[in-house]
């Protein structure tokens, strides 16, 4: 029954493959995206959790501090307990010949580990050799087979690496990593040097002190027991935790990409449904002669869905294939701006996922058979006679722009609803953001009939339709095909639109961040100690802050101390302390803030100097922005911070201004912060000058006398400002890349729907021939139209966009990260929106016109059934 | 289109040809027989061979299909052949959807009985216009229907090809001894048909034998 049916329409697609290729290209590359963005997603949270298993080995418990551990604390839990404990120095080192390769280096206690590594003793080899090597010769570390193989080592090589305090030299003394099968690439040893924990300790600079203390607990009262045990400063954590707080620190990013695919797909979905949509056309006085000879509709039916299940497996499947290699490309992108914005992970391995893989064959293939459901139902219930007739389709065209404008109507009242009601957090602006990009979509076809109608009646008025004859033509077939066009400027004005709204709300971000880091940065110089790596902090003398302020050129100093820790909006008993189930981990800041420097805070609101002045009392701090707005805090409530195993409460001052970090800050005088973690040092200091002309000068002395020994980076507000916008403009890299394809595909769309009308319009073709149009004329009547079609859905898009950048300021970003930006519009994103729109509908229409008019003019196309 | 009072009965292998200006409801009448269309009032009957009579009007969407894949052969004013088939392919297209497969050969016997031999495997744009209604009537005939239904079959031809496809279609249609119903303004056919039918508007004007008609 169906061997004719099936042959008929296998040729259909020979003759036009482009539709093959557009109907593939559009699942497929919806599909990559997705499949890409979430195998980085995944990965990252995967490599995470694999560098805090490398630090935790077969640990059931860790004991952590908000700095490091006192070396004496591990010797007094062994004395005490008879528990199974292992010290842990975990800290960075970066290569020494600019490879880019960031080491994980993990102390340990060779005797001890062996409890919770039992892989271990296989890189001592068959003799005790190395393993008296690595306990006894300096500088001597395992070295994981990866990075021996960048560096071009081999056991025994010794090699340089960079650390906070300086280069120094090691001795691979085994390379680790071999994986069973033999590779040597087990990401799970990516970029690692286990040490002794003694050089370990030189690496870090944490003398006398440990990360963490391992431990294998069972026996929960004896948990208990060690947890009463600890002093205050140190605490119980389980791997859970950890990963927890990493998954908290960026879930928000991590969203964001997801959603950013999740565009993608939609936008592919508007091209799998125009490309659809537009064969189905082409293709129903075909299907008609089947119904009319004897093929019953469902048998056509039984047809379509075998052949769209089919095209929907196969762009689905090239989609994960092309995704695969896309993740590749993002994955550095995305490491690097997580290890920017967050926390650097040495792992960077892209994990193949079958979960993601099975998610994204379900999207692909469920959403093409959801977009190409309307036109299958269109043409497969349509009476066999009507199908032939074009006019029919062109007034349930119109009847559905009614229908049309009316869901638009109850989208935007649901926009409305989703981006005012905080409750429905970031999901709620996702879905307010989906039904405003909706509705403006289905109010395109519309908009564009509107418009082309009241153009040609402004022009009758004007008397202009015998001058401007092809305008005219332009015009009227605009809005007269947009059957086959609908779809398509519905897609681009989505992907305009879009592009409109991140640009502008990313232009915004720059300028505000801009501002806020002119205004921070207000101190003339910055010193701390070089971090070459992440680690904790380094301590700045008294003696040199005693020195500066000799300085006659110094006016006065700020000088900041850092510790993250634990906050909630709710006072907490031990046992929720004990089990970390406060809200977020920020960061708390002790500064002295000379008077020169208030300026550099601005407040929401409220009086500063009533502000610094409460903030100067014991009780008091600011908070940042995002933390009040985490936390859903005013000023003076209360919040409350975990110190060691205690909860210590504040009372908020002012809130500030802050786009430093999305997790969130607290600022505390000095003074009070002392008293709270006596410990933390100071590591940065702020330089207030008479001149900034003595700043060279200035420098050079203090490079003198203090640069050697404390590996001294001075820096001005400028250089940091520019060092910040460049990690901003980093940041966002993946988010251009993301937008790009974006607009890829919505350009392809409308190639399709102009291909689409360039191939019906052959014997109309013929008929403007006859009348004297030539070559010309008709290409120029083409690019009229493609003129129109391109103004018209970027005209629409600029003020969408708009719209759209105020979703994403005003509620994504507040919801998200908790900042608030003022939007700020440059004309020159409207225009680029706007030519944006004009090229891709004129490079669309290129090819199209130049078909139209060679088939014009060497083929005598065959009759329309029409 | 409503029609007024239409009353007309039809005789195996008789040959009407239905006459009227544009809009006057000869196309939808045809359609109305072929089930491609329904009506909301009024009967269609059709009796079928060894069966006894049907009404049209009463079937389903499915059963009209089955009825019109087994008794209506369909030729249009613009041919309507499928393009991405050969002509052959064409042309067997109803033998297959009858599931007459042993007689694919009527299919190129057919075609070669009018003249359409050297044109098997060509598709139908390669052919002129002529050749694809002969090639249309060829697939209308195929499977013997026993009613063939012709919409303007000569409307896009040229004079000398469309005397040659009515002859076609005309013999044809005695040689099986199908009824024929065909749609024209064409007032010369009226000699070759049995009996002639006027619609003016969506009534019937005139029924008669074409004698009475000229």
């Amino acid at each position: 029954m169906y061997h004719y049916l099936v042959r008929a329409n296998r040729r259909y697609y020979q003759q036009h493959r482009w539709q093959i290729v557009l109907l593939l290209f559009g699942i497929m590359l919806g599909v990559a995206v997705i499949v890409a963005i979430d195998l980085v997603n995944e990965s990252a949270q995967t490599n995470f959790r694999l560098a805090n298993e490398r630090i935790q080995g077969k640990a059931t418990h860790r004991i952590v501090g908000e700095t490091s551990l006192p070396e004496v604390l591990y010797v007094d839990l062994k004395k005490h307990f008879d528990v199974i404990a292992a010290p842990v120095i975990n800290s960075y080192a970066k290569d020494n010949v600019d490879l880019g390769i960031l080491f994980q280096v993990i102390g340990i206690d060779p005797i001890v580990e062996t409890r919770f590594r039992a892989n271990l003793s296989q890189f001592w080899g068959d003799s005790n050799t190395h393993f008296s090597s690595f306990m006894l010769s300096e500088n001597s570390i395992l070295l994981d087979h990866s990075s021996a193989e960048k560096l071009k080592l081999k056991a025994g090589d010794q090699f340089s690496v960079l650390t906070n305090h300086g280069a120094v030299q090691l001795h691979a003394l085994s390379l680790i990593g071999t994986s069973e099968t033999g590779s040597t690439d087990d990401p799970r040893y990516q970029q690692l040097i286990i040490a002794d924990i003694g050089l370990a300790q030189k690496l870090a600079g944490l003398s006398g002190k440990l990360s963490y203390i391992n431990l294998v607990i069972v026996d929960e009262q004896q948990l208990q027991t060690i947890r009463d045990w600890l002093p205050p400063y140190a605490w119980i954590e389980t791997p859970s935790d950890q990963q927890k707080a990493s998954e908290q620190l960026t879930r928000a990013f991590q969203l964001n990409l997801s959603m950013l695919s999740l565009l993608a797909l939609a936008v592919g979905l508007f091209l799998i449904y125009n490309t659809v949509s537009f064969s189905l056309l082409q293709r129903a006085p075909m299907l008609a002669q089947f119904r009319i000879l004897g093929l019953s509709a469902t048998h056509i039916r039984n047809y379509l869905l075998m052949e769209y299940a089919l095209f929907s497996v196969l762009g689905t499947l090239l989609g994960v294939l092309v995704g695969v290699a896309l993740a590749h490309l993002l994955m550095s992108l995305v490491t690097q701006t997580l290890s920017d914005l967050y926390v650097a992970t040495p792992i960077h391995h892209l994990w193949i996922s079958p979960l993601s893989i099975v998610k994204a064959l379900s999207v692909g293939i469920m959403g093409c058979l959801f977009a190409c459901w309307l036109p299958y139902r269109r043409a497969a219930n349509a009476p066999a006679i009507r199908t032939q007739q074009r006019v029919e389709q062109e007034i349930s065209t119109k009847k559905t722009h009614r229908v049309q404008l009316q869901t638009s109507c109850t989208l935007i009242i649901s926009a409305l609803v989703f981006s005012s009601w905080n409750g429905g957090g970031l999901l709620g602006g996702y879905i307010a953001i989906a039904c405003w990009l909706l509705a403006t979509a289905l109010m395109t076809p519309p908009f564009i009939l509107a418009s082309c109608q009241a153009l040609g009646q402004r022009l009758l008025k004007w008397g202009s339709e015998g001058v401007y004859p092809i305008l005219t033509m332009a015009i009227r077939d605009t809005y007269r095909n947009l059957s086959r066009t609908g779809m398509a400027s519905m897609a681009l004005m989505v992907a305009i639109a879009t592009a409109v709204g991140m640009n502008v709300m990313i232009s915004s971000f720059r300028i505000s961040l801009e501002d806020w880091l002119s205004q921070r940065l207000n101190a003339d110089l910055y010193i701390s100690r070089v971090y070459e790596t992440q680690g904790e902090a380094r301590k700045l003398p008294m003696t040199l802050m005693d020195e500066l302020l000799n300085q006659p050129e110094v006016i006065s100093l700020s000088s900041f101390r850092y510790i993250n820790t634990w906050v909630s909006k709710q006072a907490l008993s031990k046992q929720t302390l004990s089990k970390q189930m406060m809200e977020r981990k920020v960061s708390v800041i002790g500064a002295d803030i000379p008077t020169e420097g208030e300026s550099a805070y601005q407040f929401l609101s409220a009086d500063p100097a009533v502000i610094w002045k409460k903030w100067r009392s014991p009780g008091w701090l600011i908070i940042s922005e995002s933390l009040a707005n985490h936390l859903d805090i005013a000023r003076n409530e209360t919040v409350h911070f975990k110190v060691g195993q205690q909860s210590t409460s504040f009372k908020v001052a002012g809130i500030y201004f802050d786009y430093g970090s999305d997790s969130g800050r607290a600022l505390l005088s000095n003074n009070v912060f002392e008293t709270h973690w006596p410990t933390v040092p100071i590591s940065q200091i702020g330089v207030y000058l008479d001149n900034p002309n003595n700043q060279p000068a200035l420098i050079d002395q203090i490079q003198k006398r203090w640069g050697h020994a404390l590996n001294l980076r001075i820096i001005s507000a400028r250089e940091i400002l520019a060092l910040s916008l460049e990690i901003f403009e980093r940041t966002f890299t993946i988010t251009d890349v993301l937008r790009l394809l974006a607009i890829i595909v919505a350009f392809s769309g409308v190639l399709s729907a102009f291909m689409a009308i360039q191939l019906e319009r052959q014997s109309e073709l013929r008929v403007l021939n006859a009348l004297g149009f030539n070559r010309r004329e008709l290409i120029t009547l083409m690019l009229l139209q493609a003129l129109l079609l391109g103004a018209l859905t970027g005209l629409l898009a600029v003020p969408v966009g708009a719209a759209l950048a105020w979703l994403l300021t005003d509620v994504i970003n507040l919801r998200a990260f908790g900042w608030s930006i003022p939007l700020y519009f440059s004309s020159n994103i409207l225009w680029q929106a706007l030519l944006l729109a004009l090229a891709a509908s004129i490079l669309a229409s290129i090819y199209p016109a130049w078909k139209l008019t060679r088939s014009g003019s060497e083929r005598n196309a065959p009759a329309v059934i029409e | 289109m409503v029609f007024k009072h239409l009353d007309i009965s039809v005789e195996r292998g008789e040959t009407v040809i239905i006459l009227g200006q544009s809009g006057s409801g000869k196309s939808t009448l045809l359609n109305l027989i072929a089930g491609l269309d329904t009506a909301e009032e009024g009967e269609i009957i059709f009796q079928a061979e060894h069966s006894c009579h049907i009404n049209i009007c009463d079937m389903n969407e499915q059963q009209r299909t089955a009825f019109r894949r087994r008794h209506i052969g369909f030729i249009f004013q613009f041919f309507n052949l499928i393009p991405t088939l050969t002509v052959t392919e064409n042309v067997r297209l109803p033998l297959q959807l009858n599931k007459q497969l042993k007689e694919a050969h009527l299919a190129d016997e057919l075609l070669s009985s009018v003249g359409l031999a050297h044109c098997l495997h060509k598709f139908p744009e390669q052919l002129s216009g002529g050749e694809q209604q002969r090639v249309a009537i060829c697939r209308a005939l195929v499977h013997q229907p026993t009613l063939l239904l012709a919409d303007e079959p000569t409307g896009s031809l040229d004079n000398k090809t469309a005397t040659e496809v009515i002859k076609l279609l005309f013999s044809q249609t005695h040689e099986h001894g199908q009824t024929l119903l065909l749609a024209t303004h064409n007032h010369d056919l009226i000699p070759l048909a049995d009996r002639v039918l006027t619609l003016q508007q969506g009534s019937l004007v005139q029924f008669k034998a074409h004698s009475t008609a000229i």
